[in-house]
This record gives C-alpha cells, sequence and structure tokens, in this order.
C-alpha cells in the first residue's frame, strides 16, 4: 500500500510538471508561430509573390493596376498628349503586350542629351507611368537579375522592340521583343485626340509634362460611396479574430493580437475615410521590385474597388496607388492618395480612404481652365518655392462634393506638384510659407537622424 | 494531504489551460485574404463537378473589355408613331411601351432559318417597326411564338426591358408587336478591362449563387442597367449567365458586374426562357 501510495504521489507529481511545462510550451508556440497571428504564409514579404501570381489572385487581373497612365503623340514635330474617350490606348497597349516576350535587352545610352532627343523624337509613340517600375514586372523577363527600371515606354514603327527610358537617371534599354503587336496601337494613336501640347521638363525627379497653353479640362462626376469600418475589420483582421478595441482622441484602433493594427477614422464630420493598417512584422525593407508586387498584394487584401486602381508613386520604402479617371490621377482630401504602403523593418503600414467612385455621370460641359504649367511654376516660385525643389508636376483631380447631392462628387482639374516628398495642389503650395515649411522640414529631418 | 489536494488543483487547472491552449492552435486561423478566389481554378471545378454543376466546354479565362455606357430618358417611340403606317400602333406612356398589330397578313413560315429571314425583314422596315435596324435576336430568350430582340449598340447588346422588342407569331402570322427603346447609347469613361467568363461563373459559384445540380448553358457579355443619374440611365457590362435547372429544366438568366465580379440582384427584368 505505502509503494502504491508512493506511486501515485510521484505520478501526480510528474502530471502536474508535465500540464505545466506543456502550458508553458504552446503559449510559446501560439505567441512566436508568426503564421498563425501575422499570416506571414500568406504575406508577401520576401517576394513569394510572383508576376504570374498576380495575375491568379483575383477576379479581375491586379497586372491592370501597372498599366500606363498616358499616352503622347506628335503632330506637326510638337508632343502632344494623346486622348481617345473610346479607345483607351494605355489599355490597348497592355493588351497588345501581355503575350510578349523579352527576347534581349540591350543598355543603349545614359546620356541626358540623347534622352532629350528621344523624348523629342517624332517617330515614336511615348506611353508613360507616373514613376519608374521595373521591367520585371513590366514583361516575362528572366535574362538577368538586375532591376532595371523605367517609366517611359517608346514605340517604334516596329512590333520587334521598344526603347525603355527612365526619366531619373536618363537611361534608355532597347527590348527585343516576340509576340506582339502593336498595328492597333499605332492606329488609334493616329485617329486620336491631339489634345493639348506640351513638352517635357527636365525637373528634380525626372522628366515632367508641361502645357505649354492654358486649356480647358473636363470636370468628371461620379456618385461615391464609402465601405464600412466593419468591412475593413473583417476583411484584414478576420471575423472573429479581434482580441482587442481601444479608442483614443476619437479614434478607434482594433487590433488582432500583437501583431496587426486596424486604425479607423473618427465618425463624426470630420471623418477623412482615411484608415490605417499595420502588420508588424520583422524582416528587410524589399527592393523595388518585390516592393511593387508586394504592395500590390496589399492593395488586394483591402478589397477595395480596383476598376480605376493605377500604380503613382514610389520612394526607397512606400509605393502609392491613386484612382485614374481618363488618364489623371484623383487626390483625396486635399493631397492624399488612395492607398500608401510603407515599409521598414519592424512593420508594414498600409494607409487607405475607403472611397469608392461607384457610378459615374455623364459629362455635362462643365470645364476648369487651367494656366500653362509655367505660369503656374512662376507662380509658386514668387511665393518661394523655387523651380529647382520641385520634383514632378502632374495635373491631378481634386475632389469636390456637389451641392445638389451627397453623395455626388466632382473631379476638378487642378496642378499637383511634389516636393520635398510631398504632393500638395498648386494653390497649397501657394498658401504655403515657405520659409516655415522649410525650416519645419529640417528639423523633422534632423531628429529624424 | 492539503499539500496533495493543492497539487491536484494545479494538475485540474493546467490540464484544462493545455486544452484551451490546443484547442486555441488546431482552429483554423482567420485568413487575412480571400483565400476562397485563391483557390486555383481546377480545384474549384472539381469542386463544382461534384456538386452536380456543369459548365460550358470552352469557358474562356481570358478577359474582355466595356464601357460605362449612357442613354438620355426620352421619349423616343411616340414621335414615330405617325411614321408607322404598315401597322396599328399605340403607345402607353406609362410603360413607355409601343404595342402594333400588323395591318395587312404578315405571313411568317418556314424553317428557323427562313422565319428569322422574314421576322428580321419585317422588323427592318420603318414602317413597321421604329429603330427596327437596331435589334437584334437573341435566341437564348426567345421561345416558339415569341421571338425576343434585343437593343444593340455599336458597343454590344443591351438586355433590359427598356430595350426590347417582342414579336408575337401565331399560326405562321404576326400577330402583334410590344417595343421599348432605350435611345442611342454612348460611352461614359473609356474603355476598361473586365472580368472574364469563367471569373464570372466562378463569383457566383463563391457567392453561392449557382445551385447545385444545374448547368451552365451559355455565358454573354451584354450591357445592363445600373441606375438613372441626371436624366440619364446608366449602363455597364455584365456576362449574362443562362443556367440550367438539370431536375425542372427551367432556365434562369443571372447577372455578373463584369468589372467587379459582383452579382446584380436588382435586376429582374430578362423573363426565362
Amino acid at each position: 500500500m505505502k509503494f502504491k501510495f508512493k506511486f501515485g504521489d510521484l505520478f501526480l507529481g510528474i502530471g502536474t510538471a508535465v500540464a505545466i511545462i506543456l502550458s508553458i510550451v504552446l503559449w510559446i508556440f501560439i505567441m512566436t508561430n508568426d503564421q498563425r497571428f501575422s499570416h506571414i504564409a500568406q504575406s508577401p514579404h520576401s517576394s513569394s509573390v510572383n508576376r504570374d501570381q498576380l495575375r491568379n489572385r483575383n477576379t479581375k487581373d491586379l497586372y491592370d493596376l501597372y498599366i500606363p497612365t498616358n499616352s503622347y503623340g506628335f503632330k506637326k514635330g510638337h508632343p502632344y498628349r494623346l486622348y481617345d474617350s473610346k479607345k483607351n490606348l494605355p489599355f490597348e497597349f497592355s493588351r497588345s503586350l501581355k503575350n510578349a516576350k523579352v527576347t534581349k535587352t540591350v543598355d543603349v545610352s545614359s546620356s541626358r542629351a540623347d534622352y532629350e532627343k528621344l523624348l523629342n523624337n517624332p517617330n515614336f509613340i511615348q506611353l508613360t507611368y507616373p514613376d519608374e517600375i521595373t521591367l520585371r514586372l513590366f514583361a516575362n523577363y528572366n535574362l538577368d537579375k538586375r532591376n532595371r527600371e523605367f517609366n517611359r515606354i517608346f514605340i517604334p514603327n516596329s512590333n520587334s522592340w521598344l526603347y525603355l527610358g527612365n526619366d531619373k537617371t536618363n537611361q534608355v534599354y532597347r527590348l527585343s521583343l516576340s509576340g506582339v503587336n502593336f498595328n492597333r496601337l499605332r492606329k488609334y494613336a493616329k485617329n486620336a485626340k491631339y489634345q493639348s501640347q506640351v513638352s517635357f521638363i527636365r525637373m528634380k525627379s525626372g522628366y515632367s509634362t508641361f502645357y505649354d497653353k492654358s486649356y480647358d479640362w473636363k470636370v468628371y462626376s461620379y456618385i461615391t460611396n464609402y465601405q464600412s469600418d466593419s468591412f475593413f475589420v473583417n476583411r484584414l483582421l478576420g471575423t472573429s479574430g479581434v482580441t482587442s478595441r481601444t479608442s483614443k482622441d476619437g479614434q478607434t484602433t482594433y487590433s488582432l493580437n500583437y501583431s496587426n493594427r486596424l486604425r479607423v477614422p473618427n465618425a463624426d464630420k470630420s471623418n477623412d475615410h482615411n484608415y490605417l493598417y499595420t502588420n508588424y512584422e520583422k524582416g528587410r525593407i524589399p527592393n523595388v521590385n518585390n516592393r511593387l508586387l508586394d504592395s500590390v498584394y496589399y492593395v488586394y487584401n483591402l478589397g477595395l474597388t480596383e476598376q480605376d486602381l493605377r500604380f503613382f508613386d514610389a520612394d526607397k520604402d512606400s509605393v502609392s496607388y491613386v484612382n485614374n479617371i481618363e488618364g489623371i490621377p484623383v487626390f483625396l482630401n486635399e493631397h492624399d492618395v488612395q492607398v500608401n504602403t510603407k515599409f521598414s523593418t519592424g512593420a508594414i503600414n498600409v494607409a487607405f480612404n475607403s472611397i469608392n467612385f461607384q457610378i459615374p455621370v455623364p459629362f455635362d460641359g462643365e470645364t476648369e481652365r487651367l494656366e500653362s504649367t509655367d505660369e503656374m511654376i512662376d507662380r509658386l516660385a514668387t511665393n518661394g518655392l523655387r523651380k529647382d525643389d520641385i520634383e514632378k508636376v502632374i495635373i491631378g483631380f481634386k475632389v469636390e462634393k456637389d451641392k445638389s447631392n451627397n453623395s455626388l462628387v466632382n473631379l476638378v482639374p487642378a496642378y499637383f506638384v511634389k516636393a520635398y516628398g510631398e504632393w500638395k495642389s498648386a494653390d497649397e503650395w501657394s498658401k504655403q510659407d515657405m520659409q516655415i515649411y522649410r525650416s519645419n522640414k529640417v528639423a523633422v529631418e534632423r531628429e529624424a537622424k | 494531504m492539503d499539500h496533495k489536494k493543492i497539487e491536484w488543483l494545479f494538475l485540474i487547472v493546467f490540464v484544462l489551460i493545455d486544452i484551451y491552449l490546443a484547442i486555441e492552435i488546431v482552429r483554423s486561423p482567420v485568413s487575412l485574404s480571400n483565400t476562397a478566389s485563391n483557390s486555383s481554378s481546377s480545384n474549384i471545378k472539381l469542386e463544382m463537378r461534384s456538386d452536380g454543376i456543369d459548365l460550358p466546354d470552352h469557358l474562356s479565362t481570358t478577359q474582355e473589355s466595356g464601357y460605362y455606357l449612357a442613354a438620355k430618358n426620352k421619349d423616343y417611340l411616340s414621335d414615330k408613331l405617325s411614321t408607322l403606317t404598315q401597322v396599328n400602333a399605340s403607345y402607353s406612356k406609362a410603360t413607355s411601351t409601343l404595342t402594333a398589330t400588323p395591318k395587312n397578313q404578315v405571313t411568317i413560315k418556314g424553317d428557323q432559318k427562313q422565319i428569322l429571314k422574314e421576322l428580321n425583314m419585317f422588323k427592318d422596315d420603318s414602317k413597321n417597326v421604329p429603330f427596327g435596324m437596331q435589334f437584334k435576336y437573341e435566341p437564348n430568350m426567345s421561345s416558339s411564338g415569341s421571338y425576343i430582340f434585343v437593343q444593340n449598340s455599336e458597343y454590344g447588346s443591351i438586355y433590359d426591358n427598356s430595350a426590347l422588342l417582342t414579336i408575337n407569331v401565331k399560326n405562321g402570322l404576326i400577330e402583334n408587336y410590344t417595343m421599348t427603346y432605350m435611345g442611342p447609347v454612348s460611352s461614359v469613361r473609356e474603355l476598361q478591362s473586365t472580368i472574364s467568363p469563367w471569373h464570372a461563373v466562378r463569383s457566383m459559384y463563391t457567392d453561392r449563387e449557382l445551385a447545385n445540380n444545374s448547368r451552365v448553358l451559355k455565358v454573354k457579355l451584354g450591357y445592363s442597367k445600373l441606375t438613372d443619374v441626371r436624366g440619364s440611365t446608366i449602363l455597364l457590362p455584365t456576362w449574362m449567365v443562362w443556367i440550367q435547372n438539370k431536375t425542372t429544366k427551367n432556365t434562369t438568366v443571372k447577372r455578373v458586374n463584369a468589372f467587379n465580379g459582383q452579382m446584380i440582384q436588382n435586376n429582374t427584368s430578362i423573363s426565362d426562357k
């Protein structure tokens, strides 16, 4: 009996110890299992997404995010912005390129003089992206591991090659192609409306399109709606995964354990519909090609309507997307983009807006006259924003509410200028005290260092 | 003895904690992404087959393209009554519908091809049918005795009750016809890409809009009414999916928004075959 009693005691002790150790092990497993909480297995970090996978991710081709946004042709030796309301030239180009294969790539030139000569060569149709993308994203290309970047495509009269140009570095690549036919694109370009005469002017970050005269630009209208907070909470944190909900200064943050957070905007009148999703995840900032690909993954996960969403801007650690209506980017809340994905070593932040341009309203004839780009630049210069500090200039839409209907918005064309790493409308820059702005900027940069 | 009780208590508490933690681990994590749409096409096809859903042999996976279109809301037909000299016509403003009966007998006989030829000749004559040339025969919506034509445009066919011509034939004669007309359409925005027919069917399946034991007969791109805005009707490209119940043989048509793959629920304007 004594022996039995002792044996039972021993088992009880061992059993308790095992139970305690097991619970510690399970707890550690749960807390350290990134796959479970931060969904690393599904996340694209470390470039698990490739170009072909993007094509299969969704019901619609996510590669549409990387369709060029503008096209240019020549009339009497002058470059013009091309526009065809029926044909959509960049879309036609993208369609022609779907089955293309790059057979050879040659670095042609990197001199500014040669680049400017090419920019003004009337024998090419030009298609542009608002910022550089990589060759690997653009076409089936596995010839080498270099991430060649470009933002301008020069289409010659041949179907067997084209030039790609990088506005920042003046680098030109010659791509030999098979399986493409640009004949239809050339035909459309010939019949397109040569809407406005332009010049390509060198700015701090490359060549911007300058409009030589003042032109009337169409004002478009849309019926809009907004996705609810719960839609994004469900989409990003899961239907039953939210572990905490905190409110601070009127802003609510939902968390899924320690890995994922979603900050939703105020529901009151100041609601700017700006959300911030953070995925805490240790890792290196991906290279440029993977930043572009990975950002697409996050855009898809948001569940926004992607019909008009296009790649807009990329910096060394971020990639942004905007809605692009008839080749013109839409800026929200004065100068916000639709989605901005920012990569850091500790987290990925996805700032986005929930607006959905749901139903296009037929054009009613309303236009907005914009001054020539030179005039606008001169106006900003008198206010203290020097031309040398301007990185890019673009015509974009600002969103204005229509008085007749709450959900109706008008997209009013305006100049937008990127300087000191920030996009703002020309009107905003002209109201800015540049001396204070510059000193604040210097102070912030010093603090960051 | 107290020490032993405490040990038992510890054991029970930690075993319960272990069970809870194990359940937490086993429970499948909540997916960040819409994994349903990430599943491979072949897996979904297999799932469909096991649900008794038959698909057409060659369902394309190639994207198409389409426009947002607009048509001005206007009474186009009432002005045309005086030009219809070969029919007795009346117009209902309430339903915007023109109804007409031929003044003289119009014989429609022969095989299907011959019947269609004669019907086309009848409707293309502006003394019989206004804007008749803009209407195109739609076999998927027609039945014997009731021949349906949909309004056609340079952008594609419009599938809506307000753009429909129905010619009724009885005993080899045109009995009468009813007609609605949306007017000329124009593109509201640039050409954009749409989803493929396969993606449309897949969206229906994942949205549980495709019942078990059914057969997808046909998938066709057309335009459907989205809404009315500022005195215009807005149309968008839709994948029209004809589905037959294998048991009852009833055919229904469902619509999928070709831009985003969402089901268009409120549109029941097309009659079943």
